[in-house]
């Protein structure tokens, strides 16, 4: 069985990669999926704690998984706006909510 | 979960996670970035997670189809890319770790304890094992036999050789 100090240090790793992508990249894609690999990581840290704790992993998981979904919706909706009227896709650029 | 299993899937994971923000290509990051839920959902489900692990799935199997959809698709359509099938480095790296995912995956269910059988089960470890290998082996071939489908049909828009 695998220790939770692994599937820690596992999550650890997979945040600190994502928020690097975060705060280094400036593409709206890569900044979309370092929000994904991050939040990946926070549900994979949920998992071991609960599972070193004792307790069922859904509960405090599922909300996790909600942030997940909203960040891949919400990012892949402004990525596609963004897309149909300039091809490349820099968030510095996007400072303004009107055309 | 057995320390291998996870390390080989959290390697895998980290090098996409890698590659993902720090390659220069948006839809490759994209790409990379559904790898990384799949394998996260393979580690969470082995983390004693089977339903959260589900839903995981579900989210990267709907980013992958929304990426196809919005950018991928239209972006070859409107540059005219070739559907040539190239053979080369990234590609066999990437067959080799599908085969080797697929060859864990097995052994991983047939290696789990076999659960008591509730009433109106038919099925064991054994048959889900075969299961899943069937189902990996067939969905690999059936994307062999497209892929060499579309090579074939050089009139069709934007597969030009």
């Amino acid at each position: 069985m695998t220790p939770s100090s692994h599937v820690l240090l596992f999550a650890v790793l997979q945040v600190a990669i994502g928020l690097a992508g975060l705060i280094t990249r400036r593409t709206g894609e890569v900044a979309v999926v370092s929000g994904l690999v991050m939040l990946s990581g926070v549900l994979v840290a949920f998992c071991a704690l609960a599972r070193a704790l004792g307790e069922g992993p859904q509960a405090g998981g599922v909300v996790v998984l909600l942030l997940l979904i909203a960040l891949a919706v919400v990012g892949l909706i402004c990525l596609y706006a963004f897309h149909r009227y300039r091809r490349a896709v820099v968030v510095d650029e996007h400072d303004r909510m009107r055309r | 979960m057995q320390p291998i299993l996870f390390w080989s899937l959290a390697v895998i994971s980290l090098l996409a996670s890698a590659s993902a923000v720090t390659t220069g290509r948006p839809v490759r990051a994209l790409l990379l970035g559904v790898i990384v839920l799949g394998v996260d959902a393979g580690l969470i489900f082995g983390l004693g997670a089977p339903l959260l692990a589900s839903e995981v799935l579900l989210v990267g199997a709907a980013a992958a189809l929304l990426t196809w959809t919005l950018v991928v698709r239209p972006r070859r359509l409107r540059l005219g890319a070739p559907g040539r099938v190239r053979m080369n480095i990234s590609r066999l790296l990437a067959l080799g770790a599908v085969a080797y995912l697929t060859v864990l995956l097995v052994w991983a269910i047939a290696a789990s304890p076999d659960v008591e059988p509730q009433p109106g089960d038919h099925l064991g470890g054994e048959f889900g094992s075969w299961a899943a290998g069937a189902l990996l082996g067939g969905a690999a071939a059936a994307a062999w036999v497209v892929t060499l489908a579309r090579r074939r049909r050089p009139d069709e828009p934007g597969e030009a050789p």
